[in-house]
């Protein structure tokens, strides 16, 4: 199968019932999106596919055929750490970090259908993806301080 | 303050590695890929009890992709019985464990058949195709039942299933509850938990046959114990043991055991002279990763009218699965409880006793917090029950028996030393910062218009630094060809010495 990935073209063979989540890290050897169950309820594995933030370990490799894209290794440009990037670590936003691809992608996603979002909006978005270490209270300012730095960098 | 200071304490640090974690760059355990790698899959019990009668390995050997298959038999002979048994627990007992269950399984999830291939799909497929059979025996899950004579034993050689018994005693307690004005009496039940880390349980064990280099990849808190264990159980010499620990995706205690698939694995790598790599899934991480938390307590207070606690008597049941964890053991919460339950009271009189007991459930052993919020759930529990009775104010109560600052140094009467702390003062803290007067206005003023507001306080003692007298004491004892090791043994009456 052939698809774009973090914009580059990108070729896998994969058997049927491979994930899109194993397909990424097996065959093109990007191990920043984390596999943390399986079934769809962590968040860990969600990544960008056709402009949409989805869970790669329900979607078969098969189905992102000729899709484009976005890992959290998509994110930074030239060692630039992206707005999201850049509030995490400055807010603390990881302790472990296996949730943290997942939770950016999501934040990701989020951000760009709600360049004003208040802390409860953020909240709801957030909901679906799990955290062990941090308590959630460090991400949520993470996404709350991005979206301002996000929105100045465009403007 | 020094400059260096003034740059550090108290200021907020960024973290050197999280760049590298933002950017996709960690590197845990299932990240990691060596040249030759396979793949395990385990075939694990369905039953909490059973004899296995006989395993039918045919069909799965001949799936394409399937390196080799291990059984418990096979096992035995690569790796030697091993029991989670600290010497400073007087008379603790517990079934011997190997890395695959060998005649009987003891819980559901226990591994029995150990599959490599080439993908860990695979591995899967071939476990499907493994048939085994099972006798089932009668479950023993409640531990009060377990107790009973005439009970179904676990582990047949050990004669029952108590674990591990102990009393603490302190003070008159027979006298405090005899003379007391009012005596409170109740059973409280923890259930079970257990950690659930992002990242599940993984490694990468790999052996050179030529060099018996053995070299491990995985995701734990305790690589220097990792590689003491490898050495001891697989018959290793331990300076050819090398652990490797880079990103772990969380812990809190899952990951400083070691695990029967985990110990498999190793032989598996032994068995092949290949890197293998097992990771769990969240099923096999839900089901067999430890466990915690599990309890009955059974509590009485003694209290005077005024509120003040005189006593506590508490029979503590610690139920914990089929085996003692390795090498920590599944005591531990049990005995934390034992020695937490006065909390930071001033009761002098006290006595309590506890009772670990096996049954055919998954393993349990230290998982962050060990013991704490079992204790704390019974003490704030009674408190409040207390105040309640006799028409005290949740606060007042505390007051009235929390540790004060004239009082430290303060033994307490299981013998702990708190050398610093200020419950009392906190607690007044807490009260003025969060209102409490206003508060409890609030809640009568919703009462009147039907709403139940709760206000919840709790106060506890946390031990974070019990030393390496928590492990008994050492003794050195002299190792072929390297420094001198130490290792565990009862307590010495004099000061050990090398020789």
């Amino acid at each position: 199968m052939t698809f774009t990935v973090n914009g580059a073209p990108a070729e896998a063979t994969v058997e049927p019932r491979q994930s899109l989540a194993d397909c990424l890290r097996q065959e093109l050897e990007l191990t920043g999106t984390h596999v943390g169950c399986e079934q769809g309820v962590c968040g860990a594995c969600t990544v960008m596919v056709n402009g949409q933030a989805i869970r790669s370990c329900l979607l078969l490799a098969v189905q992102a055929e000729g899709a484009d894209i976005l890992t959290v290794e998509g994110l930074a440009h030239h060692g630039q750490l992206h707005p999201l990037q850049q509030a995490f670590w400055e807010h603390f936003a990881l302790q472990c970090g296996f949730c943290t691809p997942g939770f950016l992608l999501t934040a990701y996603d989020f951000l760009q259908s709600h360049p004003h979002p208040n802390r409860e909006q953020i909240r709801q978005a957030l909901a679906g993806n799990i955290c062990r270490c941090t308590g959630y209270t460090t991400i949520v300012e993470a996404v709350e301080a991005a979206a301002q730095t996000w929105r100045a960098r465009h403007d | 303050m020094t400059d260096r200071q003034e740059r550090y304490v108290g200021a907020p640090v960024r973290r050197k590695d999280d760049p590298r974690l933002l950017t996709g760059g960690g590197r845990y355990v299932d990240d990691q890929r060596l040249p030759r790698m396979l793949y395990i899959a385990f075939v694990r019990s369905l039953h909490a009890h059973a004899h296995v009668t006989k395993i039918a390995l045919e069909a799965a050997r001949c799936l394409p992709g399937v390196t080799a298959i291990l059984t418990g038999e096979e096992v035995r002979e690569l790796c030697k019985p091993y029991k989670g048994i600290l010497l400073h627990y007087t008379g603790m007992k517990t079934g011997a464990m190997l890395p695959l269950a060998v005649d009987r399984v003891r819980y559901v999830g226990e591994p029995v058949v150990a599959i490599a291939a080439t993908e860990r799909a695979i591995a899967e497929d071939a476990c499907d195709l493994v048939q085994v059979e099972y006798q089932p025996l009668p479950p023993l899950v409640d531990p009060e039942e377990a107790m009973r004579p005439g009970a179904p034993v676990i582990h047949a050689e050990l004669g029952d299933n108590l674990m591990f018994e102990t009393t603490l005693e302190a003070g008159e307690p027979e006298v405090t509850f005899r003379d007391a004005e009012h005596v409170y009496r109740q059973r409280f039940r923890s259930a079970r938990h257990t950690g659930v880390t992002m990242e599940p349980r993984g490694l990468i064990a790999s052996f050179e046959p030529a060099t018996r280099a053995f070299i491990l990849h995985i995701a734990t808190q305790v690589p220097h114990m990792m590689q003491a264990v490898l050495a001891d159980v697989l018959g290793l010499e331990e300076h050819r043991v090398r652990v490797i620990t880079q990103d772990v995706g969380g812990s809190f205690g899952i990951k400083i055991h070691i695990y029967q698939d985990e110990l498999a694995t190793c032989c598996m790598a032994l068995r092949l002279g290949r890197p293998v790599k097992f990771i769990a899934d969240r099923q096999e991480s839900f089901l067999t990763d430890i466990h915690a938390r599990d309890q009955i307590v059974d509590v009485q207070v003694a209290a005077t009218q005024a509120g003040i606690l005189t006593g506590i008597r508490a029979k503590i049941i610690a139920p914990v699965g089929a085996y003692s964890a390795y090498p920590r053991t599944s005591v531990v919460e049990g005995g934390q409880v034992l020695r937490l339950l006065p909390g930071p009271y001033r009761v002098r009189h006290y006595a309590a006793h506890l009772q670990v007991v096996a049954q055919t459930l998954g393993i349990t052993s230290q998982y962050r917090a060990v013991g704490h919020p079992i204790a704390a759930m019974v003490i704030e529990g009674m408190i409040e029950h207390i105040a309640r009775d006799l028409n005290l104010d949740a606060a007042e109560i505390r007051r009235r028996n929390l540790i004060r600052q004239e009082d430290l140094p303060y033994t307490t009467c299981v013998g702990n030393v708190y050398d610093s702390g200020s419950h009392f003062e906190s607690l007044t803290k807490l009260l003025e910062a969060a209102d409490y007067q206003g508060l409890r206005d609030q809640q009568r003023e919703a009462r009147k218009a039907g709403r139940y507001l709760g206000i919840g306080l709790s106060c506890f003692i946390e031990i974070t630094g019990p030393g390496p007298q928590f492990y008994g004491s050492a003794v050195p004892r002299s190792w072929p060809r390297t420094a001198p090791r130490f290792g565990l043994s009862r307590p010495a009456k004099s000061p050990p010495s090398l020789g």
